[in-house]
């Protein structure tokens, strides 16, 4: 804009794009854990901090933890810019255009990352996991599947929700495989059967539900059964027993580190499917499959 | 499409995994995982660069009882498919632009290495 413009903010504004902004009051909310990692998010938008610290609560801990990762979450700029805000990672940029529509889900995926590059020896694949009864069933597959809205609604129901996004699988000396939890929000798309479980009710097409909003978090759980959800009508409802080839080449397909981690990784799934079951089920009505799915923790797949 | 010898064998940067009566391949190259079919499996399970295709052909006859010519032609083209797929000794991996729909029916492949959890879209 030009200069002299009855434009009452700055039309040019200098921003070295990498450098973490300094601001003279921030906001700090935390201490949250994942998987042994403490970390702090800090921003100059309060009311960020209160969503975020909203969004976050279940993966809150105590102030005495240790704290390794400081996230700074900063609004830069003249309001009309159209991507005014950026993340660093203890002082590191890690996105710095972002949207205001997308910086809560840019600061989740920034935590799932850090869980991803610390969790090692526990197998970390994409997938949901609830827990039952003190075993856990982990639902994989393929993005839009329904395996956070059935996850949602299972916590909703009785069970206990141990992730949405990345379930954290520990291979045992006693060939058991357990699942460790990983409560970060619950990305719920909308409309959905989730609606009426949303307190307060939005209008937003997808928002960030703290499980603990819906029911009860589970602890880390042996696991029964991996099952693959579809709400493509042509699923049967019922329990389809998977291949272990099939369901080794669908777990890969969604291992965040296999790329990094190679064929140790990729052993890692040969040995998961080896010793657990899979089954596909067909999820658009979501009460007959939360049925199955109990009956399958109680009385093993062959009930 | 990559050049196959008589002889072939799997490229060292594969890795396979017998699940029941399937192949399952992993190539630490591209990260990508290829399930096949159990006919697929077979024939995989028998290039050891040592043994010819005819080779191949016939123990695939003694076991299966299958007519060895009707073999042979098979064999010709599930290995041809694993050379497409770059998993044979000699024949370079697949690239970012493959297509991985499974056009031969002998089995799919699953891209690991690059469907890694990524940021979700900016709307």
């Amino acid at each position: 804009m030009a200069e002299g413009s009855a434009q009452s903010e700055p039309a040019l504004v200098a921003v070295a794009v990498d450098e973490p902004p300094v601001f003279d009051d921030v906001t700090r909310v935390g201490p949250y854990r994942v998987h042994g990692h403490g970390f702090v998010i800090e921003t100059n938008v309060p009311e960020m901090a209160r969503q975020l610290d909203d969004r976050l609560r279940d993966l809150r801990t105590t102030p005495a933890d240790d704290v390794d990762t400081h996230f700074l979450v900063a609004r830069r700029g003249p309001s009309w810019m159209t991507h005014p805000w950026g993340v660093w990672r203890n002082g590191q940029p890690c996105e710095t255009t972002l949207t205001g529509e997308y910086i809560q889900p840019y600061v989740l995926w920034e935590v799932t990352r850090l869980l991803l590059e610390t969790c090692r020896p526990l197998i970390p694949i994409h997938a949901a996991a609830v827990a039952r009864d003190g075993q856990a069933i982990v639902l994989a597959g393929v993005s839009h599947a329904g395996k956070s809205t059935l996850a949602g609604w299972l916590t909703a129901h009785g069970w206990q929700f141990l992730t949405d996004e990345v379930a954290l699988l520990e291979r045992r000396p006693d060939g058991s495989v357990w699942v460790h939890p990983f409560w970060r929000p619950i990305g719920v798309r909308r409309p959905g059967p989730l609606d009426d479980l949303i307190t307060p009710p939005t209008e937003d097409p997808e928002v960030l539900v703290p499980a603990s909003a819906l029911g009860a978090l589970g602890q880390a759980a042996p696991l029964r059964a991996i099952v693959l959800p579809s709400r493509d009508a042509d699923v049967e409802r019922t329990l389809q027993p998977q291949h272990p080839a099939s369901t080794a080449r669908e777990l890969a397909t969604h291992l965040p580190r296999l790329g990094e981690d190679g064929r140790a990784g990729f052993r890692d799934i040969v040995a998961v499917v080896e010793s657990i079951p899979a089954f596909a089920l067909g999820v658009d009505d979501l009460t007959a499959a939360a049925a199955t799915l109990a009956t399958l923790v109680e009385h093993g797949p062959a009930a | 499409m990559s050049a196959v010898t008589d002889r072939p064998a799997p490229h060292e940067g594969v890795d396979t995994a017998f699940l029941v009566n399937q192949a399952v391949l992993f190539d630490d190259r591209n990260g990508r995982v290829h399930e096949l079919n159990p006919s697929a499996s077979a024939v995989w399970l028998l290039l050891d660069g040592e043994l010819s295709l005819d080779d191949v052909a016939v123990e695939l006859h003694e076991l299966l009882g299958v007519d060895r010519d009707v073999l042979r032609a098979d064999i010709d083209l599930v290995v041809a498919d694993f050379a497409d797929r770059g998993l044979l000794a000699g024949t370079e991996p697949l690239g970012d632009g493959h297509d991985d729909h499974d056009h031969r029916g002998h089995g799919h492949v699953a891209d690991a290495g690059r469907t890694v959890l990524a940021p979700p879209p900016d709307p």
